[in-house]
């Protein structure tokens, strides 16, 4: 008997807009011993999926079975549920940091896991607490035992979360996304540590995370939701290796990897449907390139089509369009000519902490960088490495305390100097966050047109035919001037980002991490239309990410720092073929895996 | 200035020489007339909102504390409780064994202690002895704290500017105090053998033997040398010569008195001293005040007043605790300001003044402050009771209403067609907004326009009536004040002397330096004049004189009213205190 | 991205789901609120009682300064109870209670809209100026934010009256003074959060000076707690109309407030036969700052999602 069976589960929210059909339809099983994978984009449902299960989603409406051991779970009283959440099921969420009590040692808080469910004398808990740390991979555990949360690095606290879940000896463990805020090198270490312990323990371990390279590497079984319904289900490396549903196909086409440099990415074109008014037929039709009448007409059912694999569709293990080659670059690196930026010496500091334990964080430790006319420099290294304050610097947002920018051979003045304004036509920038760099409160027409009003003296309809233009420029529907970014998906917010970076007409635009906060297939689409910019206006970028393939895919010379310091910069070909430093080669080993 | 609340502090300003004491005329006789024999025993519970002001006789001016002096000290002459006008304003004998006559063409009176009265002195009984009257009298100009009252005797006693004026060059503290007392003459006072005692004064003055009721006239023990004026040891070995002498107290909650043992009743025939003790309980509002005296819980109020609205009920009710009696004060009247430019300086024109008082609504605000069982309107500038008092008026309209037309007409005559302006401030306390806004209600219909300005109780007076640079840049035109006489009875000298005269120095509450000639004349033969009727007549052509010159309104006389609880019996006022006697009543459960 | 999942904002992109306005979902969610639908359905009778003032001084005829001292009063100066004469009965010196309420109404309200809106104006600026600059400026502000703060207002405020003397302006000037600094706080927290954000960023990347961000970029995202705060501004401004006027330091009389209307009917120990002039005054106060009060919960929780209670 399947440990973990859900048949025809339908999750629904009542909004002030109307019902919500988040999860619709939905069966699968889980075995005892099963490393599950739930795979899905924003708004497929698979987090809210496994939390309805549990009880977690106040003011949702279930419908369907999950049979947990044999008994149902839908309906049963909330109390109940909390007992079961406890013992016999252990979750694990994605930022450890807020699931751990900044006041308690981490020891005490492993102890209080256990003892609040099972009948053991404290120091028993606490030496079963310090030997699951040890498991855990954590080094010196029983001075650890008396740290708070804080004083661990992210890496170690979700380490702690994995111990934590493991300590009740739990029949299931749910993982949501629990590798998604870590760094790549950290992310392999966890999803190593998460499969080993499934095995060791014999666990069973659902995993829900949106990337597909990451469930597959882990998980024995995978599942493919697309807005709340069942694409695909099988073993978790065939259904990567050779998809069956168009969806996974095309998901897995618009991803970049390392290997793959030849071909443009493939997006997929089109937004996911509205929940509130689901489509008749195949979820996925409207942006399916083999969808006919029936695929929008009908709902395909979920059958078996190879052994082992069920798929959602009409038109299964289909060959799809082969993806076009990448466009020749204009321009490369000219030898001789002057960088357009040359950053020099760059060191900044920040004091950190409170009196007494006021600290100098050296941030930037002496920077050189020159960016050539045409290029894309990527810049890589693990979070608190220095990569967004130093295209910050180079910005104008934040003022070295020694070094100088040259931009065109000018010198970056203090903010708000006359050659800092200068500067602003020539360098701009692009933010991580789509939802976060758009004031929320103000139209796109207005967002876009901020550039113009702040620097040029135009006004009315030629401003308003020149937001139009850039909006046509960045594939955004003109019509849509009026509207707040609220309206927009994270996608299409990040065209408005770049529009009005581009207002300007710069010649250098700096994107800080400008994917990673969306979507894969809409990803694939943004780094299209960077790529496509770059070549239609000449510009030259420096390009973010943590993302390696990433970087890969769209630059000429990477730049590898940590700690402050570029300690690597090559061509992104010699690079990734032949890295010179250690950082580097954990950094491409870590990502090569994924 | 509120009734019956504080006697006026800065006396010592006034020029007054004499002070007569006015009548107090109980309004209902229905004052609760005793059911039966007299009862001893018993507790009387006081209920307070403050505490009395002090508790050293050379040192009191609050008019509620006079009970307390008078349960605990005695003076030469005193008072009868009684419900009756005229016997309570009757000097009696007290420490002294008779009223006596004036000698020597009115300049000396001569007094014999009473043997057996008594200090209860911590050694035992110790006779009351001439020395400790003239003690008493040393002690009012000392250099720590002097008597508020002072000024009236300094004026008057033989030689007592000199000595306050050497007694200013001592040191404050109890050790040279009591050496200058003991050692410098005061002729005015003088012990012409163990218990007699000699007054001589400067001139004739009828009304001096009042004066002799007063607290500031208490003799003093020879303990009260070693401390300082009312200090903590003051009231720590307080030694009292009343019926009563203190037990516990605690400033501003609580002061019970018990019996005195060295006070012998034979002595004593203006007290009886029925009850066995007394239980002040303070911090009490007025309206809990009321509501413990219905609910019997408290039986008699020390410094809350009624309510106008309860006073109203009760009055209709013909309720027997309830009775009212006159305070012989005037409030409100309007003081107009002669000198201030508002209206080009219309004020100084006597026609304009004389509308004023043709426009005052004097019946309304009598009905704002409860209707004819608690006020009465006024007319002239001494109240019901001041001996002075009489019927007349000035400005006469029908029913006290007003004259809106007549008013009209005057302004008219005066210039002023279109009506004026006048500028009013008021005390933002208690039913004084509401007097200013009846008194508003009734000059618009005049044509006299009220721009009212609401000022607080502590600012009225020092930011405003008395502050002459105000006054003059006009800052108020016309402002409701009241005035007590200094006690009851013939206090016409205290009322007229520190309101209407001017000497050259600025006399703090003659607000507009008011000076009539004829009426000081006039005043200054009434000082002196021994015989009542004469008096009256003399004060009757004061008051007419002044009202002829328009310069005050005078609006209404409101009267005390008293409120007790069914078991107080044989509630008796007692003139100082404008309260029923402690010493006198009983209880009867 | 499990955390969008839940949020109809980001499943509901799709073209064809028309977006409602924020406006729209603040009306569709207040209208849903049966408190709040009270307590507004009672300011705006309140506002048409207000307004109506004048009307109702030409029913009963009784304007509301005039004296009825034979029709309103006893000789003893009693006033008449609530009957067919006066309504709502009468007060001490023989004015109509209901006309009194009513011009009572204009000055509560217009004290407490008034003065809403000059301090919560204050408040914006200091807040963000303190928040936008942060550094020695904000220090600085906030210094004095504490201080006012610090200050024991009705102290301070009897003062300051008895020194410039009682009138409407210098009310709403004290109230105004005194109520500032709450909203300053609120907003320079706000401020010091969306400094951080990335768009404030993206602005100053383009150039953006100082003032264009804190208007342009900064202000519209403040328009939640602002209008919260200074609809719950507004009963504390009432109450404190009253209290001055209680105390005779606010509305010059013979103008009717309904802090004055409680003090002279407590001045006088009237109320102790006259309940009337307690009550009405006292129930229009009540209902008055807790409908405001009811309004501003209900505004803040269609407003601010985060604060909506659950079980709707």
């Amino acid at each position: 008997m399947a440990l973990l069976e859900v048949k025809n589960l339908s999750v629904s929210f009542p909004t002030a807009d109307g019902t919500l059909h988040v999860v619709r339809d939905v069966s699968f099983s889980v075995e005892a011993g099963d490393f599950f994978g739930i795979v899905g984009e924003s708004g497929s449902g698979k987090s809210v999926l496994v939390q309805a299960i549990l009880g977690l989603v106040p003011g949702a409406k279930l419908s369907g079975q999950a049979l947990f051991n044999g008994r149902d779970l839908i309906g049963l009283p909330a109390e109940e549920l909390r007992r079961i959440r406890g013992a016999k099921i252990s979750m694990i969420f994605q930022d450890p940091l807020s699931s751990l009590h900044p006041q308690y040692t981490v020891g005490q808080q492993l102890v209080e896991a256990i003892t609040t469910h099972q009948k053991v004398p404290k120091s028993e808990a606490r030496s079963r607490a310090i030997s699951m740390m040890r498991k855990v991979g954590i080094k010196d555990a029983e001075r650890r035992a008396d740290s708070y949360p804080h004083q661990f690095s992210g890496g170690m606290r979700q380490r702690i979360m994995i111990a934590m879940a493991l300590l009740l000896q739990p029949e299931l463990i749910i993982a949501d996304e629990p590798t998604t805020a870590l760094d790549s090198t950290v992310q392999a270490q966890i999803l190593d540590l998460l499969s080993s312990m499934q095995r060791e323990l014999n666990t069973t371990v659902i995993m829900i995370s949106h990337d597909l390279s990451v469930v597959s590497r882990v998980a024995s079984q995978m599942m493919v939701l697309y807005a709340g319904t069942c694409m695909e289900l099988g073993a978790a490396d065939e259904v990567f290796t050779s998809p069956s549903h168009p969806y996974t196909a095309r998901l897995l086409a618009a991803t970049p990897s390392v290997h793959n440099t030849e071909h443009r990415l493939r997006p997929i074109d089109g937004s996911l449907p509205s929940l509130l008014a689901p489509p008749t037929g195949c979820a996925f039709a409207p942006r399916c390139e083999l969808a006919d009448e029936r695929c929008r007409g009908t709902l395909p059912p979920l059958e078996e089509h190879r052994s082992g694999r069920l798929a959602a569709c009409f038109h299964p293990d289909t060959e799809l369009a082969a993806p076009e080659p990448v466009i020749a670059r204009s321009a490369g690196q000219q030898e001789g000519a002057p960088p357009i930026i040359s950053a020099q010496g760059i060191k900044l500091s920040f004091s950190a902490g409170s009196w007494p334990h006021k600290r100098q964080v050296n941030v930037l430790k002496g920077v050189d960088l020159q960016l050539f006319e045409g290029e894309t420099l990527g810049l890589v290294g693990e979070s608190g490495c220095g990569k967004s304050t130093l295209v910050r610097v180079i910005a104008g947002l934040l003022q070295p305390q020694e070094g100088s920018v040259l931009v065109e051979g000018q010198e970056l003045g203090a903010p708000n100097t006359e050659s800092w304004k200068q500067a602003r036509h020539l360098v701009q920038m692009v933010f991580q966050d789509p939802f976060g760099s758009l004031n929320p409160k103000r139209r796109v027409g207005s967002i876009i047109a901020d550039p113009f009003m702040i620097h040029t003296d135009l006004r009315g309809e030629q401003l308003k035919s020149r937001v139009r233009e850039l909006m046509d420029l960045v594939g955004l529907n003109p019509e849509h001037y009026n509207r707040f970014p609220s309206e927009f998906s994270g996608g299409q917010r990040q065209r408005i980002g770049i529009a009005r970076a581009l207002a300007l007409k710069p010649k250098v635009v700096l994107f800080d991490e400008p994917v990673s906060a969306l979507d894969v297939s809409v990803q694939a689409q943004i780094l299209n239309l960077i790529s496509d910019l770059q070549r239609e206006l000449g510009l030259s970028y420096i390009f973010i990410s943590h993302d390696l393939s990433v970087v890969r895919h769209i630059s000429d010379r990477v730049a590898v720092m940590d700690r402050g310091q570029i300690i690597e910069l090559a061509g992104a070909q010699q690079l990734y073929e032949n890295p010179q430093t250690d950082f580097t080669k954990t950094l491409l080993a870590a990502s090569a895996r994924s | 200035m509120t009734p019956q609340k504080r006697l006026m502090v800065p006396l010592s300003l006034f020029a007054a020489s004499a002070v007569l004491l006015s009548g107090c005329a109980i309004d209902t006789g229905n004052s609760s007339t005793p059911t039966g024999e007299a009862q001893k025993g018993g507790i009387l519970k006081v209920g307070s909102n403050g505490d009395n002001d002090h508790l050293d006789p050379a040192l009191t001016s609050y008019v509620p504390t006079q009970n307390f002096i008078r349960a605990t000290n005695r003076q030469l002459l005193s008072y009868e409780a009684s419900t009756d006008e005229n016997t309570r304003i009757q000097v009696k004998a007290d420490l002294a064994e008779e009223v006596p006559e004036a000698t020597n063409g009115g300049k000396t009176y001569t007094f014999t202690i009473k043997e057996g009265a008594n200090w209860d002195a911590a050694d035992g009984p110790r006779q009351i002895v001439a020395e400790d009257v003239v003690r008493g009298f040393k002690r009012l100009c000392n250099p720590y704290r002097s008597s508020p009252l002072l000024g009236y005797f300094q004026t008057l006693l033989t030689g007592m500017d000199e000595y306050c004026a050497g007694f200013a060059k001592i040191e404050a503290k109890p050790e040279p105090m009591a050496k200058y007392i003991n050692s410098a003459k005061l002729p005015g006072v003088r012990a012409v053998d163990e218990r007699t005692v000699e007054f001589n004064l400067k001139e004739p003055a009828g009304d001096f033997i009042y004066m002799l009721t007063l607290a500031t006239a208490t003799p003093a023990p020879e303990e009260v040398l070693d401390y300082l004026p009312d200090s903590p040891e003051y009231r720590e070995n307080f030694v009292a010569s009343g019926p009563y002498t203190v037990e516990e107290y605690t400033a501003d909650k609580s002061l019970k008195l018990v019996r005195n043992e060295a006070w012998k009743p034979e002595t004593d025939t203006l007290r009886k001293a029925n009850v066995d003790s007394i239980e002040m309980t303070m911090g009490l509002s007025a309206d809990a005040v009321t509501q413990q005296l219905q609910a019997g819980t408290l039986d008699m109020s020390f410094d809350t007043g009624l309510a106008p609205s309860v006073a109203a009920q009760l009055a209709a009710a013909k309720d027997p605790d309830f009775s009212t009696v006159d305070a012989g004060s005037v409030n409100p009247f309007l003081w107009i300001n002669v000198d201030s430019p508002s209206n080009d300086g219309a004020l100084a024109d006597k026609k304009v003044r004389e509308a004023i008082q043709y426009a005052t609504d004097k019946a309304s605000v009598v009905q704002t402050l409860g209707g004819e069982a608690v006020a009465k309107v006024q007319n002239g500038i001494f109240g019901p009771g001041v001996l002075g008092y009489h019927d007349f008026d000035l400005y006469p309209t029908e029913g006290h209403k007003g004259d809106p037309e007549k008013a009209k007409k005057l302004l008219a005559e005066a210039g002023y067609p279109d009506g004026i302006t006048l500028k009013m401030p008021y005390r933002n306390k208690d039913i004084e907004p509401q007097i200013a806004q009846t008194l508003q209600a009734g000059f618009e219909k005049a044509g006299i326009k009220i721009e009212l300005i609401p000022v607080s109780p502590t600012d009225y007076y020092t930011e405003f009536l008395v502050n002459r640079e105000e006054t003059k840049a006009g800052k108020w035109d016309i402002a409701p004040m009241g005035w007590s006489p200094d006690w009851q009875g013939g206090a016409a000298r205290s009322v007229f002397q520190p309101l209407f005269t001017y000497n050259g120095t600025e006399s703090t509450y003659n607000l507009t330096n008011y000076d009539n000639k004829e009426a000081d004349k006039l005043a200054a033969k009434a000082v002196q004049e021994p015989d009542a009727a004469k008096a009256q007549e003399l004060w009757a052509q004061v008051d007419e004189i002044v009202m002829g010159d328009s310069i005050i309104v005078p609006v209404a006389a409101p009267t005390t009213r008293l409120y007790h609880s069914k078991r107080v019996q044989n509630f008796q006022p007692y003139a100082l205190a404008t309260q029923g006697d402690w010493t006198n009543v009983w209880v009867q459960d | 991205m499990s955390a969008h999942t839940l949020t109809p904002a980001a499943a509901t992109a799709a073209p064809e789901v028309k977006q409602r306005s924020s406006l729209r979902m603040t009306v569709d969610y207040l209208l849903k609120d049966r408190a709040s639908l009270i307590a507004a359905s009672f300011l705006v009778l309140l506002v048409l009682f207000a307004l109506a003032a004048p009307l109702l001084a030409g029913i009963t005829g009784h304007p509301a300064n005039d004296q009825f001292r034979e029709t309103g009063l006893t000789p003893a100066g009693v006033p008449v109870g609530p009957g067919t004469e006066f309504w709502l009965g009468a007060d001490q010196l023989g004015r109509d209670v209901l006309v009194r309420l009513a011009y009572g109404a204009r000055v509560s309200l217009i004290v407490g809209v008034v003065a809403s809106l000059a301090a919560a104006s204050i408040g914006i600026m200091v807040g963000m100026v303190a928040g936008y600059f942060g550094g020695k400026v904000d220090t600085v502000l906030s210094r004095c934010i504490d201080l006012v703060m610090s200050v024991p207002f009705l102290l301070a405020a009897l003062a300051l009256v008895s020194v410039l003397g009682a009138s409407l302006p210098l009310s709403v000037g004290v109230i105004v003074f005194f109520s500032w600094t709450s909203l300053a706080r609120v907003i320079r927290g706000q401020v010091i959060a969306l400094r951080q954000r990335e768009f404030v960023e993206a602005a100053r990347s383009l150039g953006a000076g100082h003032w264009g961000i804190i208007f342009r970029d900064i202000l519209p995202n403040l328009a939640a707690p602002i209008i919260i705060y200074a609809t719950l501004m507004i009963p504390s401004s009432i109450v404190f109309e009253a209290t001055l006027s209680f105390l005779g330091m606010g509305i010059v009389p013979p103008d009717a407030s309904w802090g004055g209307m409680l003090a002279e009917a407590s001045g006088n120990s009237i109320y102790l036969t006259a309940w009337w002039l307690v009550l009405f005054p006292g129930l229009a106060l009540l209902f008055t700052t807790l409908a405001f009060n009811v309004l501003g919960d209900g505004l803040r929780d269609a407003l601010d999602p985060r604060t909506r209670r659950k079980a709707k």
